[in-house]
């Protein structure tokens, strides 16, 4: 296939994509949107493996890694300081609290990543290919489950007990204004 | 750092598109090399001279 093919067939494939999944998010299925978007990478993935052409050479790569650096640090900053903004500022918004924490172990999770990954095209860790991938995959995984189990425990909730909001823990936002039944 | 690969093409009768073809580039680093904006790493400035048929030494000349 023709580089420049390959380029408009991508970019009708992220435009149906982007489709499905913003009607998925309209009927509230994730299951949808997972799905259309796997389905998108792998389509992507085939067309792009039978492109002739070079896609990215090694200016692509210099530029891209200087770019992706200053973003991650540029980002880092940013999502501190606003995560510290949106705790000290609680009080205000009991949702802030949860934005901060998904902000924060966002973060966490993706300079973690990046530091794996640097050390690893950095020669300081020893892994093969598909080594690397496995590596960055648990990291994640971990973040994710910890950031889960924060976030979604219920440790700090309010519980709906004989048609009242009961607090379970020290919540640190109001109860639900939604009927407790 | 200065270089000779416009020169070396133009005289070998090669356009951009196929000396990126065959030193595995895109176009658009061949036309950053030519302009001086971008130093290539040691394997592909030894792709292009070969391709040039001359030395990285010819073709790169050091300032410094």
């Amino acid at each position: 296939m023709k580089l420049e093919r390959f380029k408009l067939l991508k970019m009708i494939v992220v435009i149906l994509v982007a489709a499905v999944v913003a009607e998925a998010v309209v009927v509230r299925s994730v299951i949808i949107a997972m799905i259309a978007m796997i389905a998108g990478a792998f389509v992507l993935l085939q067309w792009r493996s039978t492109v002739k052409e070079v896609i990215a050479d090694e200016r692509d790569m210099e530029v891209g890694g200087k770019a992706a650096l200053l973003t991650i640090r540029i980002f880092g900053w940013v999502a501190a300081v606003a995560s510290l903004a949106l705790v000290t500022q609680r009080d205000r918004n009991p949702s802030y609290m949860l934005i901060a924490a998904v902000l924060s172990y966002g973060t966490c999770a993706l300079l973690i990543l990046y530091a794996v990954i640097a050390r690893y095209y950095g020669n300081i860790i020893e892994a093969k290919n598909g080594k690397l991938r496995w590596i960055a995959i648990i990291v994640v995984l971990a973040i994710v489950l910890i950031a889960g189990i924060r976030i979604f425990s219920g440790e700090d909730d309010w519980i709906c007990s004989n048609g009242q909001w009961i607090e379970h823990g020290h919540p640190d936002f109001a109860a639900p204004t939604t009927p407790c039944m | 750092m200065k270089n000779r690969i416009k020169e070396l093409r133009t005289k070998k009768g090669m356009t951009q598109e196929e000396l990126a073809q065959a030193a595995g580039v895109r176009r658009e680093t061949i036309v950053f090399l030519e302009q001086g904006k971008y130093n290539p790493s040691l394997l592909l400035a030894h792709s292009v001279a070969e391709q040039l048929g001359t030395t990285i030494e010819k073709l790169f000349l050091f300032d410094g």
